[in-house]
């Protein structure tokens, strides 16, 4: 009578831990989110140490692919223009650095329905074109370094197709090994996501 | 009435616990079928026997209950702790225990400044040596992986974990700056021997067997794999039985033990007078082959691998560990005597000899050929590339105060192969590498050319020994802006008998 008694009563606790596993489940199935989308980022980037001394800040815009991987998972492609300002104490004359970023890289997604917070991790070249060094030599010198950067952001979607992507990320990128180009940056864009 | 009670309880239970599980199956094969997804897991979830649980409990309704194994679900708390670990113990060790001479040298004794200097100074090359910088940093990569591999998260996820794992150590866990040599080497290699380890762990690893046979399994499993053996004991998986992935048997898999001895040339430079001049050594070589690269999956990466290491009576010991796995790859012609694909590898390779070392991270394309000459007989060719991601060969005149007198940089190379195959036996093989590498560690203003020619024969004498003769030489030529340029060569000559373990 006891065993018989005992099975009753943890017959509810049984079912009950099937039905809790397979909510649990059910709540990981959800189709999440997003197709391929085309985005447009403008961004500011306080850069610092040595570099930073001499090229404070640097302002930029990018356009980008972000290719659909899996439902957690999107690679991205970008290029566009930087544009590099000098420090208020520094006069050197005429002084000029631009970038041109050739960068892939991935958006790790998380859960949401209109706003979808993310890890990025992207890499890739710079081309660097600058007309003086960072001691004040004027040197036209045109380089190819390798960039890296992380991240985290977030997508928020106004409807199926506009959204925003508002990211702040930490760059470490190389220009000189006395002198990298480190830095925090602020991106704000415009996402457009593409029919399936 | 007593016995009449007893008899509908036990029916109306069952009914319950059949009830309960079919609701179960049904759910679960729905809610599963999103980590069945291409690249989302390993294993196969269409089959619901694979969830059943073959326990025996004390209760016999028990006995078919339904278990979703640990790996089957992401357990980010799970992962995000056993990363915790795996960055805190060595860093522990360093700080707390190891003793130091002059305090000031322990590199681990981080804060906020030393985090805020690494975030403002940015990459640098390190100064390690070579043991370091292409075993220890790899190895410590496999498991951050397996951080991720272990708990539910598949392959290309998993390589997030370890580049993760990596980038935490090289900003916050030393006091110098990240190294971005380490972070290649610990996230890109790691991932190799990540893989591996977990598909080997896991061929160990039986999970239907019972008793002491499975004690041992776990424990070796463990060895090998001690994040996963660590997830499998939270998990309570070490003590369970149930169904095996469906993966992991590979189709192919045998492990070769080669001894002999080798004599090599001593100063590098007279590879002509290899007989008189060389120093010899005995050596140990074990090599793990696992599928074959024909008849596996060409798109579940590391469904094919090689791994290879050489331990030798003089110094250094640990000569060689080299691994190899597929990424993707694509069949392009196949019939009964011949299979054409091109193949996109990942590699890792140390090697370390008496006076060359290299070490290198590359993605490899390749096209691999196999022709079926006779029954049992088979050639396979192989022709492609290295994409050099992090090289490391020697600078002759370069020691850095923590032991490298080494250069780092990308590069890209070559490879030709061709083996004539019986069975698990190379009876004839040769292959011919070539690298270049640019520098871009400091010293810089050097690159560096690389030859490494190699042919050995084997004759089985019996199913499982063979003896055999090889020899090759390996080259570098070296350019420096500042300095003399340097050609080195090294000769190696070897005999040896080998057997077949599995």
């Amino acid at each position: 009578m006891k065993r018989i008694t005992f099975l009753l009563l943890i017959s509810p606790v049984l079912m009950f831990a099937q039905e809790n596993t397979s909510t649990k489940l059910q709540t990981n199935n959800e189709s999440l989110f997003m197709n391929d989308i085309v985005t447009v980022d403008g961004f500011y980037t306080k850069n610092l140490g040595e570099f930073g001394k001499i090229w404070k800040e640097s302002v930029g815009a990018e356009g980008g692919y972000g290719y659909r991987v899996s439902n957690h998972f999107i690679a991205v492609f970008r290029t566009g223009l930087r544009i590099y300002l000098l420090n208020d104490d520094i006069k050197y004359d005429d002084a000029s650095m631009t970038l041109l970023p050739l960068h892939v890289g991935g958006k790790l997604l998380f859960n949401g329905k209109r706003m979808y917070p993310y890890f990025s991790f992207v890499n890739g070249l710079n081309l660097i074109f600058q007309n003086t060094e960072l001691d004040g030599t004027k040197r036209y010198n045109n380089m190819i370094k390798y960039h890296w950067q992380i991240g985290v952001g977030s997508i928020i979607m106004f409807n199926k197709k506009v959204g925003m992507d508002l990211s702040a990320n930490y760059n470490n990128s190389f220009y000189k090994i006395e002198a990298m180009m480190t830095g925090f940056e602020y991106r704000l864009g415009i996402v457009y996501q593409l029919e399936k | 009435m007593q016995k009449s009670r007893i008899t509908i309880s036990v029916i109306f239970f069952f009914l319950l616990g059949y009830v309960g599980k079919a609701q179960d199956t049904t759910q679960l094969k729905l809610s599963l079928s999103h980590f069945a997804a291409p690249g989302i897991s390993m294993y196969e979830l269409s089959n619901e026997s694979l969830i059943r649980e073959k326990n025996f409990s004390f209760f016999p309704f028990t006995m078919e209950k339904y278990y979703i194994p640990w790996e089957h679900q992401k357990h980010p708390i799970t992962a995000i702790a056993e990363l915790g670990l795996t960055e805190i113990i060595p860093w522990s060790f360093t700080k707390f225990i190891r003793h130091w001479d002059n305090p000031a040298d322990n590199w681990a004794d981080v804060g906020f400044r030393s985090w805020w200097n690494n975030l403002n100074y940015g990459w640098e090359y390190d100064g390690d040596n070579f043991l370091t910088n292409y075993f220890a940093h790899p190895y410590h990569g496999s498991v951050y992986f397996n951080a991720g591999r272990a708990n539910g998260y598949d392959f290309l996820e998993s390589a997030a974990w370890s580049f993760a794992g990596s980038t935490l150590w090289e900003l916050f866990g030393e006091v110098y700056r990240p190294s971005i040599n380490d972070w290649v080497n610990t996230s890109v290699n790691g991932i190799a021997l990540g893989e591996i380890t977990y598909r080997l762990a896991t061929y160990i690893t039986d999970n239907t067997a019972t008793g002491s046979k499975r004690t041992w399994q776990e424990i070796a499993g463990a060895l090998i794999n001690p994040v996963r053996g660590l997830s499998r004991l939270m998990s309570g998986e070490v003590s369970r039985t149930f169904e095996n992935p469906e993966w992991r048997v590979p189709n192919e898999f045998y492990v070769l033990l080669n001894t002999g001895f080798r004599q090599i040339d001593r100063h590098g430079d007279r590879g002509d007078q290899i007989i008189s001049e060389g120093v010899q050594e005995g050596f140990l070589d074990v090599d793990v082959y696992y599928t074959n690269g024909f008849d596996r999956d060409l798109n579940v990466p590391f469904s094919s691998f090689t791994l290879s290491a050489s331990i030798a009576s003089g110094a250094p010991n640990l000569t060689l560990l080299s691994a190899t796995g597929n990424l993707y790859g694509w069949r392009l012609k196949k019939n009964s005597l011949s299979t054409h694909i091109l193949n996109i590898s990942l590699d890792y390779l140390y090697f370390n000899h008496i006076r060359t070392i290299y070490g290198g991270t590359s993605i490899a394309p390749r096209f691999i050929s196999s022709f079926q000459l006779k029954k049992n007989l088979n050639l396979n060719a192989i022709l492609g590339l290295n994409i050099v991601l992090m090289g490391a060969t020697p600078n002759d005149y370069f020691l850095a105060d923590d032991g490298r007198n080494y250069d780092f940089g990308p590069g890209i190379g070559h490879y030709i192969g061709a083996t004539l195959k019986n069975g698990v036996w190379d009876l004839v093989s040769f292959y011919y590498r070539g690298e270049w590498i640019w520098t871009r560690s400091e010293p810089s203003g050097s690159k560096h050319h690389l030859h490494t020619l190699w042919l050995d024969a084997q004759y089985p004498i019996t199913s499982y020994l063979a003896i055999g003769i090889g020899g090759g030489v390996y080259l570098r030529e070296s350019f420096y802006d500042a300095f003399d340029d340097v050609k080195n060569r090294m000769p190696i000559a070897r005999i040896f008998i080998k057997t077949a373990l599995f």
